[in-house]
C-alpha cells in the first residue's frame, strides 16, 4: 500500500525546497519529488541573485545577514541559511547598441554604503541547493530525485501524483514546478491563461571579463541576424568572474551565435575579448499570463508555477514559505476540527502581493524593446537622450527612469514624432506586442 | 565608548528572546538585558502552558511538533525549537468548593483524538530559555544578566537604556519586561491606563497527587476568610506531577495558606494525601487596561508589558517574535534611506489583533466572579445547575463566552429560586469590572510603588 503523505511538492527548486521546509516545521509529513536525479546540481540557466535588496519586494525587504549567514526576509518573518559565495551588486548599466549607457545607481556611492547601498546580490544556486536539501532531510522530509511528475490525480480526500514509474499520495499538493509546470498544465490551470511567448536562455560562467564596471549588472541589448537578444553581465565571486546570461523571446535566434557576436562585434566586445568560457546552461521558459486562482482540488501551485514567467529568486522563497505555511495550517485546522481557512490566507496573499500588489505583464514587457523600437538606430537615439544615472533599483517591477522619460516627450515628440508613436506601444497588452513571436511560438512542454 | 547596538531588548522572557532571535537573524546587534543574574531559571510562578491549542488565539493555531521538537505559529509563519519535556492537556474541569464538576470537554473524547484533542500543553520554562537562549546566542545577540534597568533615556538619534550600573545605546527598544514593566513606566507609556487591580499567585510543584486524571486541567473556586482565592491544577510531566496554582485579585489572601487549605481542607483534598510540594514560586503582577498605542520614542513594547494582566505565553511569543521583524525592518529602512514603515507595521497588528480583537474587559471579568458570587452556596446555587459538558477549551476568551451561555440556561431556572442571584449576575454581565473589583483596588497597589 502507498503511504499516504500530509503533502507531496512538486520541484526542488528556492519555493519548493521552502515550501517543504515550512511545512515540515509545522510536523507535516512531506515528500519532495524533484525531475533531476541530482536535485542539488543547477540544470538550467538562471541569474543567481536576490533582486530588489534596497526596496520592498512582494511586501519584503529581501536580505542577507552575512554574520549569520542567513538569508532574511522581515516583513514576512523568516530566514534561511546560505553560507555560500555572495557579491554585492551595486548598480544597472543597460546600453544601447552603440553604447549609450544608463546607470540606476552610482556605483561609487552605492559601494560606500556597503551592504545597505546594494540593489541585488549574486549567489551560488548549488550550494544554496544543498543547504537547504540538508536542512529539509533533516526536518524528515523524503527527498525523491530523478522523478519527472507526469500525472496528476485529484480524488475526494486525496492527491494521487504519478511519475518515473512511482506513484505518490497525499491531503495536498504544492505545485513548485517552476515556469513550465507540469502540475499546473496537467491539472488545467493553464487553461484561462494567455499564452505569450517563450523566454530563451543561454548561461556561462566565465572568467577574464573585464565589464565597465565589476561589481554591477551590465545588460547590452542588440539585434543580431534581425533578432533583438540581450546580454546580461553579472558578478561572481571575485574579480573577472562573472555569469553571462543571453535572453530572447525570438525562437528564430541563436544565443550561441549571439554570444559570439556580443563579444567581437558589440559595443561589449572589450569587455569580452579574453573571456574563458566555463559551464553552460540553457533555459526555456513559458510566459503566460499569472494564474489567478492558485488552487484547486488539493493542488496549489506556487512560485513560478503561478506567475508570468518568473517570481524572482526572493519572489519565489516568499511564495514558497507561505504556501508551506499555508498548507501546515490548513492540515492542522482539519486535524483539530476548526474550518480550514489556511489555503484562503495564502490565495488572498498571492492576489493582493502578486496579482494586483504589481503588474506581472510589466515583467513580460521588459523584453518587449525589439517590438517597440523595431531598430538599433531607434533604441540609440532614445538612450542617447536617456543616458545617465538615475536612482538605484534592480526591480522588474519598479521604474526609476519613468519621471525622465516622461520630461523627455516633448524633445522626442519635437525630433522624431514617429519613435514618439512606437514608444506609445508600450502601452499594449502584453499579447498584442508579443504578437509577432507569439504566432511563431508555442509552450514547451518538456525541456532538457 | 559603549558599543551602539540596533536593538535593545529588556527581558528574556518568551517575548523578549524571540524578539532577540528575530531580530538577531535579520542581522541586527542586538542586547538582550535580563533582570535575573541566571537568565535560565524560572523565578516566579508561570502555569508553564501553551493555551488554546485546538483554536485560534492571537490569529495563530499555536501547534507543537513533537517530531522535530518545535513550536510552531504557521499562520504567522514561523517555528522554533523547544526540545524540553511536554504534556498534552486533554480538557478542563472547574470545580465548585462543594464538588460539582462543570468540564470544558469531555476527557475520553479529547484524549482519543490523542495531540488533535489537546486544549493546552504544559512544557517547561526552564528548559524553553535554555533552548531560547541558545538560538539567540546562534545569531550573535549579547545577553546581559543580572541588569535591572530603571532608566531609559530617548535622544534624537538613539536610546540609553541604564539600569545596575550598566548603560547601553542603541537605535531602538523593545520592552518586553512583563507585566510590571518598568520601562512603560518610565517611559510614561502607563499614563491614561486605569489600574484594576494586582493579580498574585503562587505555583507549587507537587508530586503525588492522586486523584484527577494526569493530563487534565482542575480549576477549583474557594471562599476563605481573608479573600476569595482560586487554584489551577496544571499537569506536569509524570503522573501525579502537578503545577498548582494559587491566585488571587485580593491583597489580603494569604496565598501560602490559601494553598494548604486545598491540600488540606478542599473538597478534593483527598488527592494530596501522598503529595509533596517540591518547588514555589510567587508573582504578583499588575492589572492595567492595555497599552493601545505599542510605540513611543524608539520604544516598542512586546508581551504582557502592553496587556491586562497578560497576552498568555503563546501571545507573548507571537507578538515578540513580530516586534523583532518590524525592528528589523524599520533598521533595514532607515539604513537604506527611505521612509519607515516597519514598526508601523507592528502597532496596526497590535491594534487589530489584541486591543481591537478581544476585550480587556471581559479578561478581567474573569477576575470578578467572587465578588458576584459572595459565597459557597451561591456559587453552588448557581455552577450546580450547569450538568452539559462545554466545548473543548483552554482559551480565556473562549471560555468566559462558553460559561456565559450555560449561565444563560442556568438563569432561566434561578429566576424563581434565587431571583437576587439572577440580578447580581446580570449587574455583573453589564457592569465594568473596575467597578466590580472597586472593593479590591481601593486596597491594591501596583507593585513597586
Amino acid at each position: 500500500m502507498t503511504k499516504k503523505y500530509d503533502l507531496i511538492v512538486v520541484g526542488a527548486g528556492p519555493a519548493g525546497l521552502l515550501a517543504a521546509r515550512a511545512a515540515a516545521e509545522s510536523g507535516l509529513d512531506v515528500v519532495l519529488i524533484e525531475k533531476k536525479k541530482d536535485p542539488a546540481r543547477l540544470g538550467r540557466a538562471c541569474g543567481q541573485t536576490l533582486v530588489a535588496m534596497n526596496e520592498r519586494l512582494f511586501g519584503n525587504f529581501c536580505n542577507y545577514n552575512s554574520r549569520d549567514k542567513l538569508i532574511v526576509f522581515s516583513g514576512d518573518g523568516f530566514s534561511a541559511r546560505y553560507d555560500g559565495p555572495i557579491q554585492n551588486v551595486y548598480s544597472v548599466l543597460t546600453h544601447s547598441p552603440n553604447g549609450n549607457r544608463v546607470t540606476l545607481g552610482d556605483p561609487s556611492i552605492q559601494r560606500q554604503k556597503g551592504d545597505a547601498g546594494r540593489v541585488a546580490m549574486s549567489f551560488d544556486k548549488e550550494v544554496l541547493f544543498r543547504q537547504w536539501l540538508e536542512h529539509v532531510r533533516e526536518l524528515h522530509v523524503e527527498v525523491v530525485g530523478g522523478t519527472p511528475v507526469e500525472q496528476v490525480r485529484p480524488q475526494a480526500d486525496r492527491v494521487v501524483v504519478e511519475g518515473g514509474g512511482q506513484i505518490f499520495e497525499s491531503s495536498y499538493v504544492i505545485a513548485a514546478d517552476g515556469v513550465n509546470s507540469v502540475v499546473a498544465r496537467v491539472a488545467g490551470f493553464n487553461e484561462r491563461r494567455t499564452y505569450y511567448c517563450n523566454l530563451y536562455a543561454l548561461a556561462y560562467e566565465a572568467t577574464g571579463v573585464k565589464p565597465p564596471v565589476w561589481d554591477a549588472i551590465v545588460r547590452v541589448g542588440d539585434w543580431i541576424e534581425g533578432t533583438y537578444s540581450s546580454l546580461f553581465i553579472m558578478p561572481r565571486f571575485e574579480e573577472g568572474c562573472s555569469l553571462l546570461v543571453l535572453v530572447t523571446v525570438d525562437p528564430r535566434s541563436n544565443l550561441e551565435a549571439g554570444l559570439e557576436y556580443f563579444a567581437s562585434k558589440s559595443c561589449g566586445a572589450s569587455w569580452l575579448k579574453d573571456m574563458k568560457k566555463g559551464r553552460r546552461w540553457t533555459a526555456v521558459a513559458n510566459c503566460y499570463s499569472p494564474i489567478e486562482e492558485p488552487y484547486k482540488d488539493r493542488i496549489l501551485v506556487v512560485g513560478d508555477a503561478a506567475a508570468a514567467q518568473e517570481l524572482e529568486n526572493s519572489g519565489a522563497m516568499l511564495s514558497g514559505w507561505k504556501a508551506g505555511q499555508a498548507v501546515a495550517t490548513a492540515v492542522i485546522e482539519g486535524k483539530v476540527g476548526q474550518e480550514v481557512k489556511g489555503i484562503a490566507d495564502y490565495i488572498k496573499w498571492w492576489q493582493a502581493t502578486y496579482i494586483k500588489g504589481v503588474s506581472p505583464e510589466d515583467y513580460i514587457k521588459s523584453f518587449a524593446a525589439p517590438f517597440i523600437f523595431e531598430n538599433a538606430d531607434n533604441v540609440n537615439y532614445f538612450y542617447g537622450l536617456m543616458s545617465g544615472t538615475y536612482p538605484p533599483s534592480y526591480n522588474p517591477y519598479s521604474s526609476p527612469t519613468a519621471a525622465a522619460m516622461k520630461r523627455l516627450v516633448p524633445i522626442i515628440q519635437q525630433q522624431r514624432p514617429d519613435l514618439l508613436d512606437k514608444l506609445k506601444r508600450r502601452a499594449l497588452p502584453a499579447a498584442e506586442l508579443y504578437a509577432e513571436v507569439t504566432k511563431i511560438s508555442k509552450p514547451i512542454m518538456t525541456e532538457e | 565608548m559603549s558599543k551602539k547596538y540596533d536593538v535593545i531588548i529588556v527581558g528574556a522572557g518568551p517575548a523578549g528572546l524571540l524578539a532577540a532571535k528575530a531580530a538577531g537573524e535579520n542581522g541586527l546587534d542586538v542586547a538582550l538585558l535580563e533582570r535575573k543574574p541566571d537568565p535560565t531559571k524560572l523565578t516566579r510562578a508561570c502555569g508553564q502552558t501553551l493555551v488554546s491549542m485546538n483554536e485560534y488565539f492571537f490569529g495563530n493555531l499555536c501547534y507543537y511538533n513533537p517530531r522535530d521538537k518545535r513550536i510552531c505559529f504557521s499562520s504567522t509563519g514561523f517555528s522554533f525549537r523547544y526540545d524540553g519535556p511536554v504534556q498534552n492537556n486533554y480538557n478542563l474541569n472547574l470545580i465548585t468548593p462543594k464538588g460539582h464538576w462543570v468540564k470544558f470537554g469531555d476527557y475520553a473524547t479529547q484524549k482519543a483524538k490523542g495531540d488533535n484533542g489537546r486544549i493546552g500543553l504544559s512544557f517547561d520554562k526552564e528548559a524553553l530559555f535554555r533552548s531560547l537562549l541558545k538560538e539567540c546566542k546562534d545569531c550573535h545577540v549579547d545577553v546581559f544578566s543580572g541588569v535591572l534597568v530603571d532608566r531609559v533615556t530617548p535622544k534624537t538619534d538613539r536610546i540609553v537604556v541604564e539600569g545596575s550600573g550598566k548603560s547601553f545605546e542603541g537605535t531602538y527598544c523593545i520592552a518586553a519586561d512583563g507585566c510590571n514593566s518598568k520601562v512603560a513606566e518610565v517611559m510614561g507609556m502607563n499614563v491614561g491606563r486605569y489600574y484594576f487591580c494586582n493579580f498574585i499567585g503562587l505555583s507549587e510543584y507537587v508530586s503525588g497527587i492522586d486523584g484527577p486524571e494526569p493530563d487534565q486541567i482542575i480549576k477549583l473556586y474557594a471562599y476563605l476568610k481573608d479573600g476569595s482565592p482560586h487554584y489551577y491544577l496544571i499537569p506536569l510531566f509524570n503522573p501525579g506531577d502537578f503545577n498548582v496554582l494559587t491566585v488571587t485579585v485580593d491583597p489580603r489572601v494569604d496565598l501560602a495558606g490559601a494553598a494548604r487549605w486545598l491540600r488540606e481542607s478542599s473538597v478534593i483534598k483527598d488527592w494530596f494525601k501522598k503529595a509533596k510540594v517540591t518547588r514555589r514560586f510567587t508573582a504578583n503582577c499588575a492589572c492595567y487596561s492595555p497599552i493601545k498605542d505599542a510605540y513611543k520614542d524608539r520604544v516598542l513594547i512586546a508581551g504582557d508589558v502592553g496587556s491586562t494582566q497578560e497576552l498568555e505565553i503563546a501571545g507573548a511569543m507571537l507578538s515578540g517574535w513580530k516586534a523583532g521583524q518590524a525592528i528589523s525592518t524599520a533598521v533595514r529602512e532607515n539604513k537604506i534611506g527611505i521612509e519607515v514603515n516597519g514598526v508601523s507595521e507592528y502597532t496596526k497588528w497590535w491594534l487589530d489583533t489584541y486591543i481591537n480583537y478581544y476585550s480587556h474587559e471581559a479578561y478581567m471579568r474573569g477576575m470578578t466572579l467572587p465578588y458576584i458570587l459572595r459565597n459557597e452556596d451561591e456559587i453552588e446555587a448557581v455552577y450546580g445547575l450547569i450538568d452539559e459538558t462545554l466545548v473543548p477549551c483552554w482559551n480565556p476568551y473562549t471560555g468566559s463566552k462558553a460559561m456565559a451561555g450555560a449561565m444563560a440556561k442556568a438563569l432561566a431556572i434561578l429566576e424563581k429560586t434565587r431571583p437576587e442571584l439572577v440580578q447580581r449576575l446580570r449587574r455583573g454581565k453589564e457592569s465594568h469590572p473596575k467597578d466590580l473589583l472597586a472593593e479590591i483596588t481601593a486596597i491594591s497597589r501596583p507593585p513597586g510603588n
